[in-house]
């Protein structure tokens, strides 16, 4: 069977070496030797040339190693949630059943239940993150496009945030947010707005709102370059024409400039809703593994879950919901980019 | 080497079985309460005449209206620290039967206490800093240190900062006494090490634990950890007056129960269960919605 394949694999190859000798022409435009094209007819019939076997050394181990530590890791996270471990010791691979799954459907009917607090949150926190991270950083990279002074310090200095480690955040943020000596509260007290002060990390009302805030500032200098090559991308003469046809600048970039750039806006997107759903270092620093229920997401639940309460086949059940969910969000994207030939 | 271990210790080291299970190398006392000399004595108050939880809050109405310190310097950004406060209060209030009969899972049969130590704790929240729910418990505790706040409750592992701070000396600047209405209790915080089921080299565990059973072992780690050693007949020359005292404390102390928050008295989901529910007492100070909390705690 295998050989059939890599004679399959061969052949193709063999096609592609006759057709380019037909025209004489290679893909790189230089005149094709007729000398090489004969030798490589000749051997081509060996599975050791096919170029499967030949490009093997490049993908193969790469291929090897994220198919044990990434997939591999996932499909036993599926088979754990399987199980019914919990407990110090090991899992028993014996009774398989979806218990874990329906006990998450029950919970999501009861919406007293972490589960279900943890699912809203998140879903709170994917949607107001996401929006609210591409259209701060829509207008960032319109205001440091405008052919500004220090453009590129504009740019470093918005992108900088995301360089920093989440722990270092998240323990600013903590500072900033303090109520009586954080940096927020001081300002809203020095500009005469003290009546709109609040104990922002404490008060459930604002709580989730604080945390999405800080997401925000870290992450809106990369939708910002991400919305910066977009704009960067588009001719010159597009706003000209515009300017000529005596479009005002809100009008220009509502009709011209903001449509051409929805396939940075899908991108960034991306990046951004998979992140919020994998967003557990920040609140685990700010808040250790009982945020509460304002602001426990689906990824703190889930190191709760196994970590803290040894529910480990419960964890790696909604470890599953998180990454079909991660999933569900890429899987278009990636579609999309396949229908359209750019992947 | 067991006949020089305390009743409370032992039945941890069991961790709920017939045998024991670990060694316990240290011991930190939970149900202390700390507090700033200078502060207190502006305020006039003596901690060391606070007869039970709720003398502790009228010390602190006290401190707030005579000085500008903050009377309990806690802190809520997680909740473990309220639940070690909780479990301290229920046992202050209603003694150590109450809180055991409480983690054997019959919540329902100490309800009124649940709730009296719950309200108790809702009151204290009154007297914590401005900024309670942005600091971690280190930041809260360098109140004390700083002279900006009276009282902490804190496990002695608290002790270790106010040694680090320049001129701040135990029994001049700072003192401690048993939590209020816990005198005689030894609340246990304990490491120990474990003897494992699977284990591919019992021999060499054997050893070991022999070792951390040894009053060596026991003086060099606690010397250093800050803590006083689980064995009652380790020389305590070398450890400073304020562990020195704990020690006397100890081997003084009638009872010596296990804690929820540092996981001795639970189990870990239950553990886990119960910080969930303080998490959410700290959002809406409720104490019945809490008391159902922590009841469902344990349906595990």
């Amino acid at each position: 069977m295998f050989d059939a394949f890599f004679r399959a694999l061969g052949r193709s190859r063999e096609t592609r070496e006759t057709e380019s000798h037909s025209d004489d022409v290679r893909t790189d435009g230089g005149v094709a030797d007729p000398a090489m094209a004969g030798e490589a007819e000749a051997s081509s019939s060996s599975v050791l040339d096919s170029e499967f076997v030949q490009s093997l050394p490049f993908w193969g181990p790469p291929a090897l190693l994220v198919g044990l530590f990434v997939y591999g890791a996932v499909a036993w996270n599926v088979l754990i949630s399987l199980t019914d471990w919990s407990g110090l010791g090991q899992p028993e691979y014996e009774n398989f059943d979806l218990s874990v799954y329906s006990q998450m459907l029950n919970d999501l009917l009861d919406p007293t239940s972490n589960f279900f607090v943890a699912t809203r949150n998140t879903v709170a926190l994917l949607v107001a993150f996401t929006v609210i991270t591409l259209l701060l950083g829509l207008l960032l990279a319109i205001l440091v496009d405008q052919g500004v002074r220090f453009e590129n310090t504009f740019r470093t200095i918005y992108l900088l945030p995301m360089s920093l480690s989440f722990v270092v955040t998240a323990i600013f943020w903590s500072w900033m947010y303090n109520p009586s000596i954080g940096l927020i509260n001081e300002t809203l007290r020095t500009v005469g707005l003290g009546a709109f002060t609040q104990a922002w990390l404490s008060n459930p009302q604002f709580k989730l709102g604080a945390v999405i805030f800080a997401l925000m500032w870290q992450f809106s200098g990369y939708a910002m370059i991400v919305y910066l090559a977009g704009l960067q991308a588009i001719p010159n003469e597009q706003y000209e024409a515009a300017r000529t046809d005596g479009a005002s600048t809100f009008r220009m970039y509502r009709r011209v400039v903001v449509p051409q750039l929805r396939s940075s806006t899908t991108s960034a997107a991306v990046v951004l809703m998979v992140f919020a759903l994998k967003a557990f270092d920040f609140l685990f620093v700010m808040f250790g593994p009982n945020p509460g229920p304002s602001t426990d997401i689906l990824s703190v639940m889930m190191f709760r879950e196994a970590f803290m309460s040894t529910n480990w086949a419960y964890g790696s059940g909604i470890a599953t919901v998180l990454f079909l969910m991660a999933l569900g969000v890429i899987a278009p994207y990636l579609y999309r980019q396949y229908q359209r030939g750019e992947l | 080497m067991k006949e020089n271990y305390l009743q409370g210790v032992k039945s941890a080291a069991k961790g709920g079985t017939e045998n024991f299970v670990s060694v316990p190398i240290n011991i930190h006392r939970l149900n202390n309460l700390f507090y700033n000399k200078e502060v207190v004595e502006s305020a006039g108050v003596d901690p060391t005449n606070i007869g039970d939880p709720s003398a502790l809050m009228d010390a602190m109405d006290t401190v707030a209206q005579e000085t500008d310190a903050v009377p309990m310097a806690h802190q809520t950004q997680s909740p473990w620290s309220t639940v070690q406060l909780w479990e301290t209060v229920l046992i202050g209030e209603q003694g150590v039967g109450a809180f055991e009969t409480f983690t054997s899972g019959d919540v329902a049969g100490v309800e009124s206490a649940v709730k009296s130590a719950l309200k108790r704790v809702k009151e204290y929240s009154e007297h914590y800093p401005e900024d309670a729910g942005s600091i971690s418990w280190d930041q809260g505790n360098s109140m004390i240190v700083n002279g900006e706040a009276a009282f902490i409750h804190q496990g002695d592992w608290a002790a270790g900062q106010y040694k680090a701070a320049d001129s701040f000396e135990y029994d001049s600047a700072w003192g401690n006494v048993a939590f209020p209405g816990t005198e005689g209790i030894y609340s246990l915080v304990m490491d120990s090490f474990v003897f494992p089921k699977n284990n591919p080299s019992p021999d060499a565990t054997t050893k070991f634990l022999t070792y951390c059973g040894t009053k060596d072992a026991q003086k060099r780690f606690n010397t250093k950890k800050g803590s006083i050693p689980p064995r009652t007949d380790v020389s305590m020359d070398e450890f400073g007056p304020f562990l020195q005292a704990q020690s006397e404390d100890f081997a003084n102390s009638n009872q010596q129960p296990a804690t929820i928050a540092h996981g001795t008295a639970v189990r870990p989901e239950i553990k886990s269960n119960i910080e969930g529910a303080f998490a959410s007492f700290l959002e809406s100070y409720n104490v019945n919605k809490t008391y159902d909390e922590l009841v469902t705690a344990f349906d595990v």
